[in-house]
């Protein structure tokens, strides 16, 4: 039987063997630590042995132990870490960032993995935070692009308040046709309601590829989909959004000429980018920063 | 149709220039903590709970931030190949190569197989070589110009004509048992480099694959090269380009001269009886005959 506050000595020997966890000089018991934590972490309420079993059978336990290892210390596992993962770190770095605005965010992630911060007189490595769950290259990726994105924001706090004191922007000056006008607000609404129908996946999809900017192979990469699927997918999205606003126009009682006027209006001219509006979203959420 | 196609666009046009897809309600529970993020991108989460990460994540502008640059902080070199991708890198260069020598015997005139024995034991026989070793008459090999003798124990295989066709390769491997060499008086000769001597003795896996991608690659590279038949003088030569196109040498293949042909006929086999004689032979199975070096033709068979 396994729990989250104990796992059975043959389990964890197992398990020991598999990460080849004596590799790093790693003990029986501090492993057996580290995958009660990696447990609590993940599933904190795993009140069932088979909950807490699925959960160690998944972890990644050769990087688990690699981790834990170099949390505390060891030169072997360091130097391994250092020869096959650090390179991925500025790989990724440079990867967001090819003019190098990334590898400061690297170079602090680095130094916290090392554990150049102390509390209580102890070395506190990131590696603490590695739970196995997923390989460490890509926990190395997800916790760069997190401490990146929080520089940014920081950077954004800075000048906010002079972006707050500048007019907004108004677009064309010329005189506005009235029906265009309501025709782009109508198909503004209809849009955001067929979105928020979709599926979550299709909805995370559009907003990868429009909202974020990310190209198919990215979007299949992330969602380990192959590129000709997002591709499919993203346009039998688009088509039912399409249907969804021709049904809610019809139920406002417009003509077929009327709606593909409203369609018409937003190819034309859909009016000023809405993009304080969408950042206000962002702002919005308290919890910005999470500490990793 | 047409329309639809046409408000799809709409909605792609004005989805691209808005960027309205953001949320329109409270992201689902809180923020996605990155070690999640990443478990997720693996595939690691449980059915459940990645449906919980995903709604979150198309809810929640923050988050997606969060994952487009984590989705950039991928080189594109490390991408894993596509299913396609590994397949075509593991399979479809050796079938193609199967594809093309199978496109090439297709391609090449079904009558052959039903040209008299004569024509076609004389158009692909070996010619008479000194020191030339025995080729099977019903294999298309043989003897390379004199600068090009095998040495003795050589394979066949290893001086098989360019033009060598795939069906007459399979006979070859067939038949094994060297025989008697008929009196010929003409040689196919590989006017390209040749591939190692392959060996009939049993070979492992990875030979024997070695010698089917080289048998594959003269299967290719006979289609086009041109073929050379060299008459009982050396330095007397013919050669059938594959555009059909028929060709002399009296320098041993230096240098080329256009031979015309008395009609338009597809040549299959060129037999060099002597330094000015020849007779050719067409698909439809005709034969001429000229006497004077390619320029005047006299038919001597007919379908």
């Amino acid at each position: 039987m396994v729990s989250h506050a104990q796992i059975d000595s043959g389990l964890v020997k197992r398990l020991y063997q598999k990460a080849n966890a004596a590799r790093w000089g790693l003990t029986l018991d501090r492993f057996r630590e580290v995958l009660e934590s990696s447990i609590a972490h993940a599933a904190p309420d795993a009140t069932t042995g088979s909950r807490a079993g699925r959960l160690l059978a998944s972890l990644h336990l050769e990087d688990l132990a690699l981790a834990a290892a170099c949390a505390d210390g060891s030169d072997n596992a360091w130097e391994h870490f250092i020869r096959e993962h650090r390179p991925t770190l500025y790989r990724a770095a440079d990867a967001i960032d090819r003019t190098g605005g990334a590898r400061e965010a690297a170079d602090a992630l680095y130094g916290e993995l090392f554990g150049l911060t102390e509390r209580d007189g102890e070395r506190r490595s990131l590696f603490r935070y590695f739970h196995g769950r997923s390989s460490l290259p890509t926990w190395l990726r997800a916790v760069l692009a997190q401490r990146y994105v929080d520089g940014l924001r920081r950077a954004r706090r800075l000048v906010a308040l002079s972006d707050d004191e500048e007019p907004p922007a108004t677009g064309n000056a010329e005189p506005v046709d009235p029906d265009r006008h309501r025709f782009v607000a109508l198909m503004r609404e209809t849009i955001a309601t067929a979105t928020s129908r979709l599926e979550a996946r299709d909805r995370l999809r559009l907003a990868c590829y429009y909202a974020q900017g990310l190209t198919l192979v990215q979007i299949g990469r992330t969602l380990r989909e192959h590129e000709a699927t997002v591709s499919r997918h993203l346009a039998r999205t688009r088509r039912l959004i399409r249907q969804d606003v021709e049904q809610q126009l019809r139920q406002k009682g417009m003509t077929e000429k009327e709606i593909s006027e409203c369609f018409a209006s937003v190819v034309e001219d859909a009016g000023p980018l809405d993009v304080r509006e969408m950042l206000a979203d962002s702002r919005k959420k308290p919890n910005q920063e999470r500490s990793t | 149709m047409k329309k639809a196609n046409e408000r799809d666009e709409s909605i792609d046009s004005l989805l691209k220039s808005h960027l309205p897809i953001r949320s329109t309600q409270p992201g689902h529970g809180p923020c996605v903590e990155p070690d999640v993020i990443a478990a997720w991108s693996d595939g690691n989460l449980a059915a459940e709970e990645a449906a919980l990460i995903e709604a979150h994540l198309a809810s929640c502008a923050s988050c997606q931030q969060t994952l487009a640059v984590f989705a950039r902080t991928e080189p594109a070199s490390v991408s894993a190949p596509s299913l396609w991708q590994r397949w075509r890198l593991q399979w479809v260069v050796p079938i193609a190569a199967a594809a093309t020598a199978v496109a090439i015997y297709v391609s090449l005139p079904d009558d052959r197989g039903t040209v008299p024995q004569p024509e076609a034991t004389v158009a692909i026989g070996p010619q008479v070589v000194p020191g030339a070793p025995a080729a099977p008459s019903a294999i298309p090999e043989a003897a390379p110009p004199p600068q090009q003798k095998p040495l003795a124990g050589q394979d066949v295989k290893s001086v098989r004509p360019p033009r060598a066709p795939e069906k007459e390769t399979r006979r070859e491997a067939d038949n094994v048992a060297p025989v008697p060499a008929p009196q010929a008086t003409l040689s196919d000769a590989d006017a390209a480099p040749r591939p190692a001597p392959a060996t009939l003795a049993p070979e492992a896996p990875q030979a024997k694959s070695r010698a089917d991608a080289a048998a594959r690659q003269e299967a290719f590279q006979s289609a086009t090269t041109p073929t050379e038949i060299v008459s009982p003088d050396p330095l007397v030569r013919w050669r059938v380009l594959p555009t059909g196109r028929l060709e002399r040498s009296t320098n041993a293949g230096r240098t080329w001269e256009m031979v015309t042909v008395p009609e338009a006929v597809n040549v299959v086999a060129i037999r060099a009886i002597s330094t000015t004689a020849a007779i050719l032979t067409t698909a439809d199975g005709r034969q001429f005959r000229t006497d004077d070096g390619g320029k005047t033709w006299t038919t001597i068979s007919n379908n």
